[in-house]
């Protein structure tokens, strides 16, 4: 279980429960909270628990997270104009693909979409489309960060790749939402039958509708490594802010034997932000029984486990023909030295 | 205050750029376009981002803030024009006609 620093605990549940609890960030404490905020993007809910009260601290620390909260804002725009970019690449050459997490869930859930900060766009590429996306993209200029592990491994077993622009901009393109026993067994297709839509610079984009943003959300929470405050955040908002159907949103991971993911996201955003017990999904949650082999792999991730470990999770779910070909590129020495 | 840009008859209209991204909060504007423009501005300059959501002249713009902000029209005028300027320099405003 992820120890979270409490004062930012206080500041991303604060509004989304409406409490009044009012917790202090002392001067000293505040460049440790400053930072792990930057870090997760949650300083918009520092910054705007300090502007209600919800927070007290000195002005000094005041107007430094503010700052922070601005640079981030910064950041974000600059992202949503490099996305329109790539939309049109994308559209142009008629790939079917999905926005998901970060701008998403600002213009889709947030009421005001400056509390949703991101440092990155993630788009989720249909799987029959995802070999040409890459090149679209890097026939653009992008330059994929870290090379595929073996010929053909994204497609057939990995979460995806990611790219950076001539300008810095980092797109993560998933092929699926996670490695792993979990993200072996997703069929990518089911998230595309369906989009929600935004605007932005006049375009339409299309994004994963509620249940996919939950779906999405979740296997973050649960999956994701590190995976902070601001994904529990986006858990409990989608539920109970946007109040999405999460219901389908099991029905869709049910299907690919991933029930145990949603299980686990709902009960640890439920926890670490002392959310009402009584909320009919994590009632679900908590009547369902998770089998051995899940509850291990989910361990394995919980505890931040390495990629290797992480990706070793697969095996059981991938047919024996797959092992020998999966095995030899986890072998490769690159891992070794830590790639995540 | 000052004459309206524009002909005499038909003060000119501002208008934000279509292609422009942003965020707005109290004291913060940031912007950017898809052709790798972006200006950050701090400030009440976010205030006259959020009244562009419909196009609107300069007297309207400052007659808004003059009476949000209780400050005199001529102060509030000129800072709406030096605003809409810095917009309009780096195309997230046009102006019609």
């Amino acid at each position: 279980m992820q120890t979270h620093d409490a004062t930012l605990v206080v500041a991303v549940r604060s509004d989304v429960v409406g409490d009044r609890t009012v917790a202090t960030m002392s001067a000293i404490d505040a460049p440790a909270t400053r930072d792990r905020a930057r870090l997760d993007h949650t300083t918009s809910f520092l910054g705007a628990a300090i502007t209600s009260g919800a927070i007290t601290t000195d002005s000094a620390s005041a107007t430094a997270v503010i700052a922070d909260w601005h640079a981030q804002l910064s950041t974000a725009v600059s992202l949503e104009a490099g996305l329109v970019v790539a939309a049109d690449l994308l559209d142009d050459a008629a790939i079917d693909w999905r926005l998901t997490k970060g701008p998403a869930l600002a213009h889709l859930d947030y009421d005001d979409p400056a509390m949703r900060c991101f440092g990155d766009i993630d788009l989720v590429i249909h799987p029959a489309h995802w070999t040409r996306a890459l090149a679209v993209l890097r026939d653009a200029g992008m330059r994929r960060e870290t090379p595929e592990l073996a010929p053909g491994y994204d497609d057939k077993f990995g979460k995806g790749a990611t790219l950076c622009s001539a300008s810095g901009l980092e797109f993560d393109l998933h092929r699926r939402l996670a490695i792993g026993r979990f993200g072996v067994r997703a069929a990518m297709e089911d998230l595309f039958t369906i989009a929600d839509h935004i605007e932005l610079a006049g375009r339409r984009i299309p994004c994963l509708d509620g249940p996919g943003r939950l779906l999405h959300a979740c296997y973050h929470v649960s999956l994701g490594g590190f995976s902070g405050l601001r994904a529990r955040r986006d858990v409990a908002q989608l539920v109970l802010v946007t109040a999405v159907d999460w219901r389908r949103t099991v029905a869709i991971a049910s299907g690919w034997d991933g029930a145990a993911v949603i299980v686990r996201a709902i009960t640890d955003t439920w926890s670490t932000l002392d959310l009402d017990t009584r909320h009919p999904a994590h009632r679900w949650a908590r009547a369902q029984r998770v089998g051995r082999a899940d509850m291990r792999a989910l361990g394995v991730f919980g505890a931040d486990g390495s990629f290797r470990a992480q990706a070793l999770t697969a095996l059981g779910a991938l047919p024996l023909r797959w092992w020998p070909s999966y095995l030899v590129a986890l072998a490769t020495p690159r891992l070794a030295r830590g790639r995540r | 205050m000052t004459p309206e840009r524009g002909s005499p008859s038909t003060p000119q209209v501002f208008r934000r750029a279509t292609d422009a991204v942003w965020r707005a909060t109290p004291g913060f504007l940031a912007l950017a376009r898809p052709d790798g423009a972006t200006l950050d501005v701090s400030g009440p300059g976010f205030r006259i981002w959020q009244l562009l959501v419909t196009p609107a002249t300069m007297t309207e713009l400052v007659i808004v803030l003059a009476t949000e902000y209780g400050a005199p029209l001529d102060e509030v005028e000129r800072d709406v024009d030096e605003f809409i300027k810095t917009l309009a320099d780096s195309g997230f405003v046009h102006a019609d006609p």
